[in-house]
């Protein structure tokens, strides 16, 4: 009976429901448009993505912390963004594309 | 009457053990499970229960200075942040698989611990989570005393310490690749994204 009652209290803990989890999806592109709630990403000549900004988005540059303001149209950007979402966590911003050199 | 109240209970006991098994039957046992809120407390108890008093009451014997913050922010970012994260959130790959989930070490449940029971947890893990014993298990170790000392500093991390901590980061070859794609391509060399997905990368490391 003592062993029932042990066997059954460690099935009750053991029950639990399923969540997901995963990794970030990771984006680069070049900003063709902000604002203080989004940011659109040229992807590809033919692809733009919209990401979320919000009160948790951090930003970087050059490895020393930035602000939305520092971020601008046309610059190159690389955003963490959590797996199943279009919220951007992290966006390290580069150089503007207008300056960028072409690979040889 | 007692026959029959032991009789009573043993059915009962035996048809919520049977309900029990055939759900997990059904749903299994995955670590992707978020642990309901009386193993969440039972998990709490035990990890404050484990250490035992004397140990609750150790004092940090390492003076906290910036030396010590930098090399523990190091120590921590090589070691621990695969699971807890570089900003202690627990949001990692690994972390958020674990069962139970690895903590947001920032938030009270932790922060409540004494230095003691966070350097008793750091020095011998805890069972049967994914917790491990680090360091030599003594009550000395300098080491995981400094991690101490980053736990508690936790809040006070800046932007750019957490993004120097993910040069610390271990990497696999293949990360490693991506990260330097990633610098040619923010300084404005151009890298392959026009092929296939090319722009859209697993990252592991949340923060």
């Amino acid at each position: 009976m003592k062993h029932l009652t042990l066997i059954v209290a460690a099935i009750l803990i053991a029950g639990a429901s399923l969540v997901a989890h995963g990794d970030n999806d990771h984006v680069r592109g070049t900003v063709s448009a902000v604002s203080a709630q989004s940011i659109t990403l040229q992807i590809t000549a033919k692809t733009t993505t919209v990401l979320t900004v919000t009160p948790k988005t951090t930003f970087t540059k050059s490895g020393k912390a930035a602000r939305l303001a520092d971020l601008k149209v046309g610059d190159r950007v690389v955003v963490d963004v959590p797996k199943g979402t279009k919220e951007a966590e992290e966006i390290q911003i580069g150089v503007s594309a207008t300056t960028a050199k072409p690979s040889k | 009457m007692t026959r029959t109240l032991a009789l009573s209970t043993f059915v009962l006991l035996a048809a919520v053990a049977g309900v029990l098994l055939m759900l997990t039957r059904l749903d299994g046992l995955s670590t992707r499970a978020t642990p309901s809120a009386a193993e969440r407390m039972t998990a709490r108890a035990a990890r404050r229960w484990a250490a035992p008093s004397s140990a609750r009451a150790a004092r940090n014997p390492v003076a906290f200075s910036p030396d010590v913050w930098a090399q523990a922010r190091a120590h921590f970012a090589d070691h621990c942040a695969t699971c807890h994260a570089n900003d202690g959130s627990g949001r990692t790959e690994i972390g958020q698989s674990l069962y139970p989930k690895a903590p947001d070490m920032r938030l009270p449940d932790t922060q409540r611990l004494t230095d003691g029971e966070l350097y008793w947890i750091i020095a011998n893990g805890v069972r049967l989570t994914g917790m491990p014993a680090w360091g030599d298990g003594g009550p000395n170790d300098v080491e995981t005393w400094k991690l101490v000392h980053f736990v508690r500093h936790l809040s006070e991390l800046t932007t750019e310490q957490i993004s120097e901590m993910k040069g610390l980061n271990p990497k696999t070859p293949e990360e490693i690749k991506e990260e330097q794609e990633d610098l040619q391509f923010l300084n404005g060399s151009d890298v392959d994204v026009s092929s296939g997905d090319g722009s859209h990368h697993q990252h592991k490391e949340t923060p």
